[in-house]
Parts: structure tokens; sequence; C-alpha cells
């Protein structure tokens, strides 16, 4: 396969993205044999593009919330004086991931009250372990004479930390941050059935009037979006990678 | 000048270093030669403290090492660490620079010194000081890691075999410029080889560890050098000889152990004459 034809076909997904959000008229004669007794073919309850900007604003809120934290509390659990709580924080966070999101949501609801909170909630807590894991395995893979060296020049603990450890470790650390983003745009579309303004509002939407074209438009965008997201965090993953030495490419 | 009086080093029940008690007067290089195993870079590292002693001092010019804080120890100690430990996401020029950005050197003075200590390994400033580690040769990397070590031109200089991947010309060369600095700045060196050519040519004296012990601790032509164990191969020891004399080499393994499965004679570190023209002992 040619080296051009991957960006080529990401460019056009965006291009489409674009197109169908801003101009989601062009699209109807498209999606118009999905639906029937003349029922809308665009979603018509709200714009679109607004809904997609704030599914995205959810999923990074609840992202960047998760990488502090999680990358905190790896890093906490790696000097000496808080290695005691490794399995604690490990077990913490691995409940955070075997809850199913909907029982988060109804669990959240009661305490925060319909709308976003619930949905950041349940999103932060699906978005620690990936982070978690991966900045663990980051900090505590890293070579052991790169580490030594760097106490031998007189490095402090933050020095090392900030200089080296969590330089080295920055690849491994954004595909955690990668993995979080791509479950928390899928999960993302729960969040409206607590009133969460997301795209799964779209869909929602669909199946409760039988609509498949809402179905598929809610889904495509969510999907769209994993993807072009997917590859951007990817790409500069293989760049930070390149940057830290890691790859002798 | 450093004394180590009475160290000890042990990890949970092995004793990793015993008892080892030397005097490296100033301004002199002690180089310390021994079995795999037998604790040199343990003792080295007692003296920058990245390691604390079990027991015993260590005092430097008179002062013991644990008077002032670690990292500051350290910043004033160069170390060149086994195997170069050079940071793969820093340039050369970043790697060299390390101690005196941490000591706060101004720009000008930092650069002027990188660039010295670069043209002194033959290593062209404009060509490889923006290079990543990864992207120079095993020997080219080995002699950032002694430059590195260099930088902000300390009194005590630790040294882990930090020639072991150069060819035998640049190695010269090396050992050469290592002396050549050695007697402008005065400094003190602490040398670990496997090489006895290379511990006979810098050493003003030689240690000779063993399971932890210092058997030995002399200038290298006092007869305890010159003799037994170098002249000729110990038992349970391996060696080679060549026409001018004989080398005697340690083993990988401890010197009781036998190569076996576990420890191939393959993984031993033969110097690299001893192939040539030399013949082996086991
Ligand atoms: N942190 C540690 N915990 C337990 N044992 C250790 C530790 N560090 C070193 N040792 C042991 O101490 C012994 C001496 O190690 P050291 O690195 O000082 O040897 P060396 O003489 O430098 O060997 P080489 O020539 O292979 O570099 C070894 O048997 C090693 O396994
Ligand atoms: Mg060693």
């Amino acid at each position: 396969m040619k080296a051009w034809l991957p960006a080529l076909l990401r460019l056009a997904l965006v291009v489409l993205l674009v197109a169908f959000l801003t101009n989601p008229g062009w699209f109807e004669p498209l999606l118009k044999p999905l639906t029937e007794n003349n029922a809308p073919v665009i979603y018509n309850q709200g714009s679109l593009l607004t809904l997609t900007v704030l599914h995205l604003r959810t999923v990074l809120l609840a992202t960047v919330a998760a990488t502090i934290v999680a990358v905190a509390l790896a890093i906490l659990v790696t000097r000496p004086a808080g290695a005691e709580f490794l399995p604690l924080s490990r077990s913490l966070v691995n409940i955070g991931q075997t809850f199913p999101p909907v029982a988060v949501l109804a669990l959240a609801v009661p305490a925060v009250g319909f709308g976003e909170k619930p949905t950041l909630i349940a999103l932060f807590l699906y978005g620690l372990l990936p982070i978690f894991e991966n900045t663990l395995t980051g900090l505590t893979t890293l070579p052991a004479n790169v580490v030594e060296a760097a106490r031998g020049a007189g490095m402090t603990g933050w020095q090392r930390l900030l200089k080296v450890e969590l330089p080295l470790s920055a690849p491994i650390i954004l595909g955690g941050i990668r993995l979080s983003v791509v479950i928390g745009l899928a999960t993302a579309t729960i969040g409206s059935t607590v009133a969460a303004k997301t795209l799964g509002e779209v869909i929602i939407a669909g199946l409760l009037s039988n609509n498949l074209a809402f179905i598929l438009q809610g889904g495509l965008i969510v999907a769209a979006l994993a993807v072009l997201i997917y590859d951007g965090l990817s790409a500069i993953e293989r760049y930070t990678a390149r940057r830290m030495g890691s790859e002798a490419e | 000048m450093i004394e180590i009086e009475g160290i000890t080093k042990r990890y949970d029940t092995t004793t990793v270093v015993d008892d080892v008690s030397m005097v490296i007067e100033p301004r002199t290089i002690a180089v310390i030669v021994g079995t795999s195993g037998s604790g040199k870079t343990t003792l080295l590292r007692m003296i920058n403290r990245l390691v604390e002693p079990t027991a015993g001092i260590i005092k430097l010019d008179g002062a013991d090492n644990r008077s002032v804080p670690g990292y500051e120890l350290r910043r004033s100690i160069g170390y060149a660490i086994q195997g170069h430990g050079l940071f793969p996401h820093r340039t050369v020029a970043q790697n060299i620079a390390t101690v005196p950005v941490l000591l706060g050197w101004d720009k000008d003075r930092i650069n002027a010194r990188v660039d010295e200590l670069m043209t002194l390994y033959q290593l062209d400033p404009q060509a490889y000081g923006p290079r990543y580690p990864h992207e120079l040769s095993g020997g080219q990397q080995q002699r950032v890691g002694v430059a590195r070590a260099l930088a902000a031109e300390p009194n005590v200089l630790l040294m882990d075999e930090p020639f072991g991947a150069l060819d035998p010309i640049i190695r010269t060369k090396a050992q050469e410029d290592l002396l050549a600095i050695q007697k402008r700045f005065g400094t003190t060196i602490i040398l670990v080889t496997h090489d006895m050519e290379e511990a006979v040519h810098m050493g003003d004296k030689i240690a000779v560890m063993d399971a932890g012990k210092l058997v030995q601790y002399a200038r290298p032509a006092e007869p305890a050098i010159s003799s037994r164990p170098w002249s000729a191969p110990a038992k349970g020891r391996s060696g080679c000889c060549r026409s001018d004399g004989c080398v005697t080499r340690w083993r990988t393994a401890p010197p009781r152990a036998k190569p076996s499965a576990a420890t191939p004679a393959s993984a031993t570190h033969w110097p690299s004459y001893c192939g040539r023209a030399g013949r082996r002992y086991r």
C-alpha cells in the first residue's frame, strides 16, 4: 500500500466529518432510505455540531482529571515512601473499572443530580485504570542504568522525576491516555440517559422513535471521532517515543 | 585524598564488600581489578553514596562523605557509570552538560566546556553535539559518558570500566587523555577495569578485590603485584600467556565455581589480546 493512502483516507474522513457537522442537510438524500413515514432524516432537536463539541468537552474534562489523578497516584506509589500503597491503589483503580458504567451513573445521579456531572464521574473512573497502569509500567521499567546515572550526576528526587523518569515514560503514559480517551468517547454516549448533552442524545432519540437514520448518524460521528483521535494520539505517541530515543529507527 | 575505613556492605545475609580499608593519595590513580561480582562497583558507589555502607566510614579530604546531602556530594564527584548510562532523550551536548546545569553554570561557560570536552574526545561538536545517544557507536557513547563525568571539573573521579567498549587505538588515546587531564587538574581517580594492561599502565596503585575483600593494594611494580597472582594463573582461576608474560583473567563466575551450563566459558570477558597471540589456561 502506498504511504500516502492512509493519510489521504484520514483527510477524507476529516472533510466528511466537518461537512456533515456543519451542513448535515447535504447528506439528507443518503440517509433518506433509512426513515419511514416521512420522519425527519437529520437530527432536529439540537445542532449536531454543538452536541459534538459538548461530547468532546465531557471526554476532555474527564480525561484531564483522570490523567492528573492517575499519574500523581502512580508517581506516589513508585517513590520509596509510597511503595506500601501500591497494592491498595491498584485495587482501588481496578474497582473503578469493574463497575459497569450504567451502575456508576445510577449511583451518581442521586448524589449529584442529572446532567453532565454523573457522566463525568463515570468517565473519570473509567479513564483512571489505563493511565495508572501505563504510568506504573513506564516508571518501573526505566533502564536502571540511566536512572542511576541521573542519581550519580547529583539530581535530586524531583529533578530525576521531572528530567528523566517522566520524559522517558511519556510514550507509555500517552498510550494509556489514548486508551482512556477512546473508551471515554464511547462511554459518553450513555451519559445521555441521565440527560448529559452528548452525541448519545441522537442515538437515544433514534431508538425511541425507531429512526434508523438518527442512530446511524450518532454512531458514525462517535466512531469517526474515535478513529481520528486515536490516530492523532498514536502519532504523537510515536513522535515522543522517537524523541525519547526509545526507538532506534 | 580518599580514606576508606572498614567499609562493609551487606545485602540481607550476603556480604558484598567485606571490611575494606584503603587510602587513595591525592592526585593519584587507584585502579581496582577483580572478578566479576567481587564488589568493585559496589565499593565505588559507596564513595559517592549511591550505595549506603552497612558499616565503615569514607572520608574525602578528611571530611566524612555523609557530612553533605547525597546529591550535593555527587555533583562534586565525577562518575562514569558502567555501560555509559547516557540519557536517551537528551542530546550528546545536553548529556555532557548535565552536572554543570545542575550546578547553575552560565550558558557560555557550559557551551565552552562541552565543546572543549567533545573536541578532546574527537567528537566534532557541530556534528555530534545535537545527536541523540542512539545515533552514536558504542565507543562514542562511552566517550560521551566519560566526558559527562569530567564536565564539572571534579576533584574526584570514579570510573567504572570506562574504556571497555573502545578499540585498542582509541582506548590508548583515551587513557593518555585521562592521564593528561589527571596531571593537569590534579584529579584523584578511582578506576575499575578488567584489563590488566590498563591497570598497570594507569594505576599509581592497584587494588585487587576478591569476593568482597581487598586482597592486595600495592604499586604495580611491587612484588606483590608482579608475582602472584598475575604472573601465572592461580588455581581455580583462568588466564592466558603470551611470549612476553602472563596475565591472569578472572572468571565471570566466582573463582571457586567451575564453568558450567549456567556460566558458560563464552560468558567470560577475555582480554582482546588473549585470543590473538595468547595461550589460554583454565
Ligand atoms: N542491590 C543489590 N542487592 C543485592 N545484591 C547486590 C546488589 N547490588 C549488587 N549486588 C551483588 O553484589 C555483588 C557485587 O556486585 P558488584 O556490582 O559490586 O560487582 P563488580 O565487581 O562490579 O562486578 P562486574 O565486574 O561484573 O561489574 C554481586 O554478587 C551482586 O549480585
Ligand atoms: Mg561492576
